[in-house]
């Protein structure tokens, strides 16, 4: 198993190749997977589309609010208290927010979304865990040493944040939230399995946890214009499934250094039209004499670090 | 915070305005009117007239306090 608390730093790129990571999330690993040409735009140059998709906004609002339900929670509030403490936050916080003509989507159906999960929550089995400190085990940000050593001489990290340790049963599950707009079925759940993000986030908790780990779960929503609909689904891991995740995480990782000693970022063209199509489809498809001018009218960059912390 | 015996603003009126104005009552006054929209969803839902498409995989959500009371 791998080793937690690597030594700290912020830089997420090794020294001695600058366009290299040194820290992996699953955004970063999902990315090299998908196409390592969209690694390099947006994870190594930083490219991210003008205008902030609604999904990603609102997935963010919807994750801030549970998480300020849960600490309310934790620290003894009652239930309805708790619940206009969340809510007045998530309008605070929802106040710039822009839907773009996604009807699920909006300020309104954010604070029917958290009111709704309230309710359908209020006597739950999973309960959020409360760390030493008092404070509940939501937003947990992780880094764990890899066996690799990077160009710079230290181990590899793997980093993230995980949503909430909950405990069921005497023992603690890793709870991903996620949000919809599709229904939130057996097919739906399917996805997580085989799934990186999870695999990852199984791999930090057993590193923490070790025997108390039962697992990693989805908390999801669906959302729709009029209605939630709320379920929840297991994604466990085995022992050797994990092992196998890091045997072909490690893989990846010495791909990414081959690119980035060659400066080649191939383009996954199977990749391009899937779900709905990359961001980056109207650049690839252009000239390669051409392709920056798109880029610098259609996209500004903004660096996505996953070494930056989340939480307390 | 400020609390007000009645709600001042209407349920649209509390998403356009500075959410710092909000007093607790019209808080309560806002969880009501969705705690309404969810008790009206899961009546039409009852009925089977509920609008949002379902899916095939149909029993997905884990039933916690069941499996607790297996182990």
């Amino acid at each position: 198993m791998p080793n937690p608390s690597p030594p700290p730093s912020d830089s997420q790129f090794c020294t001695s190749l600058p366009k290299l990571h040194r820290a992996f999330d699953s955004m970063i690993l999902g990315g090299l997977k998908k196409c390592p040409r969209y690694l390099q735009l947006r994870f190594i140059e930083g490219w991210t589309p003008n205008g902030s998709k609604a999904s990603l906004a609102f997935g963010i609002l919807y994750h801030r609010a549970l998480e300020t339900l849960d600490r309310a929670l934790i620290e003894g509030l009652p239930p309805e208290e708790a619940l206009r403490q969340t809510l007045r936050e998530a309008l605070i916080t929802s106040l710039s927010f822009e839907s773009q003509g996604d009807t699920a989507r909006t300020r309104q159906t954010l604070i029917r979304s958290i009111v709704w999960y309230a309710d359908q929550f209020a006597v739950d089995a999973l309960q959020t865990v409360r760390l030493p400190s008092g404070k509940a085990a939501v937003e947990l940000s992780f880094r764990i040493a890899l066996p690799l050593e990077s160009p710079d001489g230290e181990p590899y990290i793997l980093c993230g944040h995980i949503d909430k340790l909950a405990s069921f049963n005497s023992q603690v599950y890793v709870v991903d939230r996620k949000h919809t707009k599709y229904a939130v079925d057996m097919r739906y759940f399917e996805q997580f399995s085989p799934n990186g993000q999870m695999s990852g986030y199984t791999l930090a908790a057993q590193t923490l946890l070790q025997d108390r780990l039962g697992g990693a779960l989805i908390d999801a929503t669906q959302v729709g214009v009029g209605f939630n609909r709320y379920g929840r689904g297991f994604a466990s891991r085995t022992d050797a499934q994990l092992q196998e995740f890091i045997h072909s995480t490690l893989h990846w990782i010495k791909f990414a250094e081959d690119c980035a000693r060659k400066d080649h970022w191939p383009m996954n063209d199977t990749a391009c039209h899937h779900y709905g199509g990359c961001e980056f489809r109207g650049i690839c498809n252009k000239d390669p004499a051409v392709r920056q001018l798109h880029l610098e009218a259609a996209f500004h960059r903004e660096n996505w670090n996953p070494l930056q912390n989340r939480g307390d | 915070m400020t609390t007000s015996p009645l709600p001042l603003h209407s349920i649209d009126e509390l998403f356009s305005i500075d959410p710092l104005l909000i007093t607790d009552a019209e808080l309560d006054h806002l969880i009501a009117h969705s705690r309404e929209l969810r008790a009206k969803f899961t009546e039409a839902e009852a009925r089977g007239g509920a609008k949002g498409k379902k899916g095939a995989g149909e029993a997905v959500n884990v039933d916690f306090d069941a499996l607790k009371l297996e182990v």
